[in-house]
């Protein structure tokens, strides 16, 4: 069963999923269904072994291109609506073993063609308006397939999420005529002491207001809305800097550093939405490298995150950590 | 780099597209190759 489900509170849409209770909860590594089918072996999601990456939709998806009709009927204030949308896993590599981290930049690049693909085609579709990628990396985040890969949610709606964003830089625009984000770029290039690393095209630190003790922004430094709009060269130039801020993130502990990793672009829904500015977020779990930052009381049930540290100070220690910036 | 994909239906009707990758420069020696030998290509 699968529906969205109004919260007449939030005004945000609920997806349930009750499916997904049965998804596969970390098989044994030789049966792995991200890995290419073996000549012989059981068969897994992947049919064909020679391939750079692949996309496919998820078996136990939220959101399906034909959904079912929902289990209950609405009403006016408990509105439903069918879960339109798409869920895809995007596989890094055919390897079983490894991370994104462990990529190299041209694999990075790769990825990033494949990410703009998909944000194109998924974009197209009709009932999608906002196409959501993003990488859930380790256990700690809930992840149940050690295969290395990412997600993407093709949305029937906007985010709660991406809406405020897109309120806050919309005002920010009509009051001033400049782009939010460009400003709050230009606000952390003054400052400098948030910086964790830079290049050509892209600009990562730690913001200000940041929620997550290791919580990294990467920016392009020019105005850009999405994916679609990089250049091959500013491709090239995000890799780079993700392989940069990936290396750090494992080096700062010497261990593979779980995260959760969300890119926030232009909308698919045909408006222009020219005020806002791409941008990839990390939300790290850490809070030191043996205690979990656990969403509890303030964060889940009142939106107020408390952060137990200064983003000042562990800027520097990711500038620190290898390779140093 | 030159990208190439091709998207498949599975048995369930689920999409999955796989991605190729070719560094620009043998993308295109490879398609004048093509050219010049055309049944060469016929598999």
């Amino acid at each position: 069963m699968s529906e969205l489900r109004w919260h007449p509170l939030l005004e945000q849409w609920v997806i349930t999923a009750t499916h997904r209770q049965d998804r596969t909860f970390f098989p044994p590594d030789d049966y792995c269904p991200l890995c290419p089918t073996k000549n012989g072996g059981f068969p897994t999601e992947i049919p064909a072994e020679d391939f750079d990456l692949v996309a496919f939709e998820n078996r136990f998806p939220s959101l399906r291109r034909t959904p079912p009709d929902p289990a209950v009927k609405g009403t006016e204030l408990y509105k439903v609506r069918p879960a339109a949308g798409v869920c895809e896993v995007v596989l890094y590599s055919p390897e079983h073993v490894g991370t994104l981290t462990d990529k190299s930049e041209e694999e990075i690049e790769k990825l990033i063609r494949v990410w703009t693909d998909r944000y194109a085609e998924l974009g197209a579709l009709d009932f999608v308006e906002y196409v959501f990628i993003f990488e859930n990396k380790g256990r700690e985040i809930g992840v149940t397939l050690t295969h290395p890969h990412g997600q993407i949610y093709a949305y029937p709606f906007i985010p709660p999420v991406i809406e405020k964003e897109l309120h806050a830089c919309r005002k920010h625009s009509e009051k001033t005529g400049r782009c939010l984000l460009c400003d709050i770029l230009g606000e952390e290039m003054n400052d400098g002491r948030r910086l964790v690393a830079s290049n050509d095209h892209f600009v990562a630190f730690i913001p200000f207001y940041a929620r997550y003790p290791y919580e990294v922004h990467i920016l392009p430094r020019e105005h850009r809305l999405s994916l679609a709009d990089f250049s091959e060269e500013e491709g090239r130039s995000l890799a780079g800097i993700l392989k940069t801020v990936l290396l750090k993130y494992d080096n700062l502990w010497g261990i593979s550093f779980p995260y959760m990793m969300v890119m926030h672009q232009k909308p698919s829904d045909g408006k222009p939405h020219d005020y806002y500015h791409f941008h990839i977020e990390f939300y790290p779990p850490y809070r030191t490298k043996d205690k979990l930052k656990y969403l509890a009381g303030s964060e889940s049930g009142a939106g107020v995150f408390i952060n137990d540290t200064l983003a000042e100070e562990k800027a520097q220690e990711l500038r620190d950590a290898e390779p140093r910036t | 780099m030159k990208m190439t994909k091709e998207t498949i239906v599975k048995e369930d009707g689920r999409l999955l597209t796989y991605y190729w990758f070719a560094d620009s420069e043998a993308a295109e020696d490879a398609s004048c190759e093509a050219e010049t030998h055309p049944e060469d290509t016929s598999e």
